[in-house]
């Protein structure tokens, strides 16, 4: 049995050296979540205004074009489990905090926390942007191990684009996304399809999440601090083939929210009407130019 | 628990070193920390569920203790039912409630009467099909005075709870299993490294194989209504090597499992797309549980000898029946039904089994001719199993047969050509235990060689955790 256990050992010597080093990678390489976190932290007596929000927010909202000091501390499918959560950690180390936006997608109130796809993310949460996040359980080995939270392919990729670029941080300094116009699809009706059923989860339950709102609106009144609610621009195709029942409830949920609360504001910019075709990338995010379009009037409304 | 995650990863190596070191000195104490640690492996996914285990486990035990007191046919007979009636009662209450609500309803709105019930939203526990499968085929068996009941409590909770098959099988037989959990295990080296190969190879088939399906499967299956002919088409191959690699691959990691712990499990499935009719199919697709259905369905109804009428009548039940337990919805019906019509044509026309494969290198032209032949027929049938309901069954194969299935697919063909490159591993190996029972190369380089691709294919292409899809059932 000693010759056995012996063997084991030595074939997985390579594995775990390749888990060693990719470990080592995620803990010393400068990535979105610990960029974000460093330098929000670094800008703590200043901001003034805080974006939340998934990748419509993060490539959508550039606080370059704000009057007042913006911070966009949105990311690729953030829902708004971890916009709480990064609201409740930061709202009071920021004392001149006056507005926070929070974009809300045709998904966001209706997506299940802990999605398959994503739940890599919230260990990255927890490590690198310093959260406490409660539906990572005692027993689970990954929140001692970044390596293993991701698939093994997805980590070499990342290291792949680090050789490449000598970084994989994908945001300014203020949070904005960076992103590769290259890749602007040019077929925007094919791609409407494609992501209006992706984005089609089939419910309208929308309770766990609006009540995530209304803890942000709680904390928010607390100190003052106004909460705008808005949708962004996304194509015409994919704004028509979305559920309109699903679409209304949305909208009335918003509107609510507006109602019922004091210092709540909600604006459907999805179909305004002043962006075009280039301002698109693809079936919903904005490319640079929708994003300065966007950040601009956005600005003029907070400073209403 | 799933078998493909860091959770198991952790977990097995370390009941592993517990049950071969500090619990090896006692057999009974080695059985109770193989039920602690079965309970453990199921309450990850709900603890509350353990319940209807544990009641299923007592009431069966209870029943054997009686089964082996009396001789009195019609007290046998109601103990029988007790059983029959707990377990089949579970998955009445669990599974088919409110398939059963539903089309009760369903029939009545087709004579103009509108019944208004309302259906339960009821969770379906994980692995309720199999375990209540098992446990029947124990009291089963003692009433047809098969094997002897047992007094060994630990031995039978361990039994019913066995962690390596308790979610999706192989579904054991009293027979076979119960007397493992009464003899003291020894480590054998032989048998732990074929386990580890059975490991490996069922990672690789549900991580790379099926999981990689599963992504073009689940896009095709969502578009079919724009999707062209050939796309289709070769979205249902897909599903029939997802399907395969999950189950299947499923089936290893458990076997491979409790062959680390000693125990031997029924061999669940040998090379199905090899097969040249559907009898031969069904030797070899989830045997263990078409053996169910055959010992305590088939033949109790009078099996193949029997009119013909009475032949007809006897494998569509079974395939029904089978069907039915796959899921609580028609498709599954129709999926079991499409599976009897042609067991059946087998038996009435096709007399003389299909020729083995010989040792030669190629398969013969007649071979190659039936096996194309009857895995087309599979997975036109799979496309029942996989859709939502019987109309966009018959939408998507009406769609494949369309002008459009002489287009050029819209898939990754590498994709095809990777199947086929593990289609050809599974000639090579056809008359080997698994496709990864390489023991008999003597070159050792060339055996760690292959164990190191496996290994690289695991982290480098594998597909996004999907979960089991036989969990479901």
């Amino acid at each position: 049995m000693k010759n056995f256990y012996k063997k084991i050992l030595l074939f997985l010597v390579p594995v775990l050296l390749v888990w060693l080093a990719t470990e080592v990678f995620y803990r010393s390489v400068e990535n979105n979540y610990t960029y974000k976190t460093e330098r929000i932290i670094s800008e703590y007596n200043e901001i003034e205004t805080l974006v939340f929000g998934d990748s419509h927010a993060f490539f959508g909202i550039n606080p370059k074009y704000f009057s007042s000091k913006t911070f966009n501390i949105a990311n690729v499918s953030q829902s708004l489990y971890f916009d709480e959560l990064l609201l409740k950690k930061h709202i009071d180390s920021l004392p001149k905090l006056k507005t926070i936006v929070i974009n809300i997608s045709y998904f966001t109130l209706s997506v299940v926390d802990d999605s398959t796809e994503d739940r890599w993310r919230k260990y990255f949460y927890q490590q690198q942007m310093e959260l406490d996040v409660p539906s990572i359980s005692i027993f689970d080995p990954r929140q001692y191990s970044l390596a293993l939270s991701r698939r093994f392919y997805q980590s070499a990729e990342l290291f792949k684009e680090y050789l490449k670029n000598g970084t994989i941080v994908s945001s300014y300094k203020d949070g904005f996304g960076m992103q590769d116009e290259s890749n602007i699809v040019a077929d925007k009706v094919a791609i409407s399809k494609l992501i209006s059923k992706k984005h089609e989860d089939n419910s309208l339950d929308f309770e766990v999440n609006t009540e995530k709102i209304k803890e942000m609106i709680n904390s928010c009144n607390k100190r003052g601090v106004e909460v705008i609610l808005i949708e962004m621009p996304v194509y015409k195709t994919y704004y028509d083939l979305l559920n309109s029942q699903k679409k209304q409830k949305i909208n009335a949920t918003l509107l609510n929210l507006e109602r019922k609360n004091k210092g709540v504001r909600f604006y459907d910019f999805s179909q305004e009407l002043n962006f075009v075709d280039e301002d698109l990338r693809d079936a919903d995010h904005l490319t640079n130019q929708g994003a300065v379009k966007f950040s601009k009037l956005l600005n003029g409304i907070i400073e209403q | 628990m799933l078998f493909n995650t860091v959770d198991f990863a952790i977990f097995f190596p370390t009941v592993l070193l517990l049950y071969w070191t500090v619990f090896k000195k006692s057999l009974s104490l080695q059985n109770f920390f193989l039920v602690v640690v079965s309970y453990i492996f199921y309450a990850f996914w709900d603890w509350r569920f353990l319940s209807l285990i544990f009641l299923s486990t007592i009431v069966d035990y209870s029943v054997g203790l009686w089964l082996g007191k009396t001789q009195n046919l019609t007290k046998r007979k109601l103990l029988l039912g007790i059983s029959l009636v707990f377990n089949l009662g579970l998955l009445m209450t669990f599974k088919y409630f409110n398939f059963f609500v539903e089309t009760f309803v369903d029939a009545f709105a087709l004579f103009g009467t509108s019944l208004k019930v309302t259906s339960w939203n009821i969770l379906l526990p994980v692995g309720i099909s199999f375990y209540t499968f098992q446990t029947m085929s124990y009291t089963i068996d003692l009433y047809r005075k098969r094997i002897e009941p047992t007094k060994d409590i630990v031995a039978f909770f361990a039994f019913v709870s066995f962690f390596p098959q308790l979610v999706a099988g192989p579904i054991e037989r009293a027979s076979h299993l119960l007397p493992q959990f009464k003899v003291k295990r020894t480590f054998n080296y032989n048998a732990s490294v074929d386990g580890l190969r059975l490991i490996l190879g069922g990672l690789f088939k549900k991580m790379v194989i099926a999981d990689n399906c599963a992504l073009l499967v689940n896009n095709i299956f969502a578009n079919y209504e724009v999707a062209s002919g050939s796309t289709l088409f070769f979205g249902a191959v897909f599903f029939a090597f997802q399907i395969y690699g999950d189950f299947s691959g499923y089936s290893d990691i458990a076997i491979g499992t409790a062959r680390l712990m000693g125990f031997d499990l029924m061999k669940n499935f040998n090379y199905p797309y090899l097969s040249q009719n559907f009898s031969e199919f069904w030797r070899r697709w989830h045997i263990s549980l078409s053996t169910w259905f055959r010992d305590y369905v088939y033949i109790p109804l009078g099996g193949s000898r029997v009119s013909k009428g009475r032949l007809v009548f006897n494998v569509f039940v079974v395939f029904i029946v089978s069907g039915l337990w796959h899921g609580a919805n028609l498709t599954f019906v129709f999926w079991g039904f499409i599976h009897g019509l042609f067991v059946l044509l087998v038996l009435l026309f096709f007399k003389k089994e299909a020729p083995l494969f010989s040792e030669r290198m190629l398969p013969t032209f007649g071979q190659l001719i039936r096996i194309g032949a009857t895995f087309f027929v599979v997975v036109i049938a799979w496309i029942f199993f996989r859709s939502e309901t019987i109309s966009m069954a018959f939408q998507y194969i009406g769609r494949i047969f369309s002008p459009s299935l002489f287009s050029k697919p819209e898939i990754p063909m590498s994709g095809v050509l990777y199947l086929f490159l593990f289609m050809v591993f599974e000639w090579i190996q056809r008359s080997r235990e698994h496709i990864l029972d390489i023991g008999y190369l003597k070159n050792k380089w060339l055996r760690y060689g292959i164990y190191y691709c496996v290994v690289f294919a695991l982290f480098y292409y594998a597909g996004d955790l999907q979960p089991f899809i036989y969990f479901q059932f």
